[in-house]
């Protein structure tokens, strides 16, 4: 126990010092196995957990789905995807930002990244919104809130990520993420509605178009939602395990990508050999992190912390709160991906312990992973934005970032209290 | 979170033969996740359409992703593209960043040349126990020792960058 907290008082001091996560996960995960088992186990855990890792199949969806997305942003689908959205909804006061949100939503259903999903709306939303003279706060709040979408509306990398650190099934937790992302953009359109009424001058609204010309933009984005029903359709009927889905989505987004005439054979090396690097980069971060919770285990911490809040007599749903309130803290200082890996190994066994569906923590994890990339100081999302914008002070930033973390905490309570919202779809699959 | 913005970017190859290695390994990464996406999708298309699946795709698919990494993981520590929690990195100035920069690199080196050990040996263990994949009878010990191969070309991009540090220590003035 006491092996365990110093371990991670040792690892937040060299995560603090800019140490890479998969370095610093790693380091603190061998050399603390080493004193407990010995340093000749421990060296041969770390090579065997590496070579399990790299050769996982289930985790062969992750160079799959981000080169999916990352072909589809390439084919410029993201840019038709707003314009769609925006035929529909831009005549409303706030319609530009709604249009925002459902563009990142509609993004989201073919990108695993949130980071991802807001870098390519704001380069395409913002200077929109800037045109027609949207408050900054509102634009960006709606850029950096929509983002998060991109880890809840399948397919999502942190989803991959705990799944595979929780044995827990990737296709259920896809398919478990479809009706709280809708949720999200439901609540994130009332955000902005909400912000538009009352300050009309925030969003003024654009031009109405004729539905002729709405359906003409629609017709653009139909290669999106083909994609996203071939393949999370596909995982949820059960025609395909999630990495075929992923291999056959990536495939897709390469014929569309074609298609539009829009790859040559230097970028698309360009875009596969990205893609391979983000891989890598996951993979390595995760190594790290499996040697870690090794130790973690060995040590014994879950056992004792489960043990502990058995003394304590506190009811179920309180430990969850608990969490919760744990989580949106660290999540101020934290990134999405350290989030995951440090609490995982030790949260989820006392979770699983106290009776609750792994798949139903799997997406409340991912939606306060969601809140901490928006909530100030350190929102990965709001830095994002920002290095879009230089020109907006951080203060504005935060400042239009409240509505939709409102919106966020109002949808994290209807996941909690109504486990079914969640688990209703997956319970539906075909096994 | 899959693409972590850097607060500062990484040191730029400016040495011809460091661009010419990252265009190639960068290459090979890129054929290889190309083929892993066609594997795929030519085995369930095959198997649906024509009741023919292709043989041995899932163990393909496995040691093909290994090979992805093990390529490419010199590049991601070259660019400096690992994830940080990135707290106080932007905090960071001049010279603590460099000795920083120094102590990442250290790290790095001593990490990389650790596991590229590790595997050899893991990469020996494979050969003489003649462990291989199920369908395909594809031996794993080559894929291990290019697991080796990788992690110690890993360690010399970590050298490039320990020189970099020290040239920028030696740079900023105290």
């Amino acid at each position: 126990m006491i092996a365990a907290l110093s371990s991670f008082v040792v690892l937040f001091g060299l995560l603090f010092l800019g140490l890479p996560l998969a370095f610093a996960l790693g380091l603190v995960g061998y050399v603390a196995f080493g004193l407990v088992v010995g340093f000749t186990p421990a060296g041969a855990m770390a090579a065997q957990v590496a070579w399990d890792t790299l050769t996982s199949y289930s985790l062969s969806v992750l160079p799959l789905f981000v080169l999916m997305g990352n072909l589809v942003n390439h084919a410029g689908l993201s840019r038709d995807l707003y314009a769609a959205s925006n035929a529909f909804v831009g005549h409303r006061r706030g319609g530009l930002a709604m249009a925002t949100i459902i563009a990142c939503g509609g993004f989201a259903a073919v990108c695993g990244s949130s980071l991802a999903t807001a870098a390519t709306m704001a380069t395409i939303a913002l200077p929109s919104m800037r045109r027609f003279g949207y408050a900054e706060a509102l634009s960006t709040g709606s850029v950096a809130a929509g983002g998060t979408l991109g880890i809840l509306i399948p397919p999502s990398v942190i989803m991959v990520i705990y799944g595979t650190m929780t044995e827990t099934s990737i296709g259920q937790l896809f398919v478990a993420g479809i009706l709280p992302g809708t949720l999200g953009i439901l609540l994130y359109v009332l955000a902005v509605l909400t912000v538009v009424t009352i300050d009309p001058k925030a969003g003024p609204a654009g031009p109405r178009l004729s539905w002729g010309a709405r359906f003409r933009a629609l017709r653009d984005v139909w290669a999106i939602l083909g994609l996203f029903i071939l393949v999370i359709g596909g995982i949820y009927l059960g025609v395909f395990t999630p990495t075929e889905a992923a291999g056959i989505g990536a495939a897709g987004a390469f014929v569309i990508a074609l298609l539009r005439g829009s790859l040559t054979f230097k970028t698309l090396v360009g875009v596969l050999a990205e893609t391979a690097r983000t891989t890598a980069m996951l993979l390595a971060v995760l190594v790290g992190a499996l040697i870690f919770s090794n130790f973690i285990n060995v040590a014994g911490l879950p056992e004792a912390i489960v043990s502990g809040i058995r003394a304590l007599d506190v009811p179920p749903l309180g430990v969850i709160l608990l969490l919760l309130c744990f989580y949106l803290v660290l999540g101020c200082v934290f990134d999405a991906l350290a989030m995951i890996l440090l609490t995982i190994p030790v949260f989820f066994p006392l979770v699983q312990g106290l009776g609750f569906d792994p798949v139903w923590f799997g997406i409340v994890v991912v939606v306060v992973v969601e809140i901490s990339l928006i909530t100030p100081p350190i929102g990965m999302n709001l830095f994002v934005i920002r290095s879009v914008l230089k020109d907006v002070p951080m203060t504005t930033i935060y400042r239009g970032i409240v509505p939709f973390i409102v919106a966020d905490i109002v949808r994290l309570a209807i996941i909690v209290l109504i486990p079914a919202f969640v688990l209703f779809l997956p319970s539906q699959m075909a096994p | 979170m899959s693409d972590s913005p850097k607060s500062e970017p990484g040191p730029a190859p400016t040495v011809p033969v460091i661009a010419v290695a990252e265009r190639v390994l960068g290459t090979v990464a890129a054929i290889l996740l190309f083929t892993m996406m066609a594997m795929t999708t030519v085995d369930v298309i095959g198997r649906y359409l024509f009741a023919r699946p292709l043989d041995g795709a899932y163990e393909l698919t496995q040691l093909a992703m290994a090979a992805i990494v093990f390529v490419t993981l010199p590049i991601v520590t070259l660019r400096g593209e690992h994830v940080t929690v990135g707290l106080f990195e932007a905090a960071m100035k001049g010279r603590v960043a460099a000795v920083r920069d120094l102590v990442i690199a250290l790290v790095a080196i001593v990490g990389c040349a650790f596991m590229s050990w590790r595997m050899a040996i893991l990469a020996q263990r494979f050969e003489r126990f003649g462990d291989e994949t199920s369908t395909l009878a594809i031996p794993l010990a080559p894929i291990a020792a290019l697991g080796a191969l990788g992690l110690a070309v890993t360690t010399l991009a970590a050298l490039v960058l320990l020189a970099a540090a020290l040239a920028r220590l030696k740079r900023t003035p105290s």
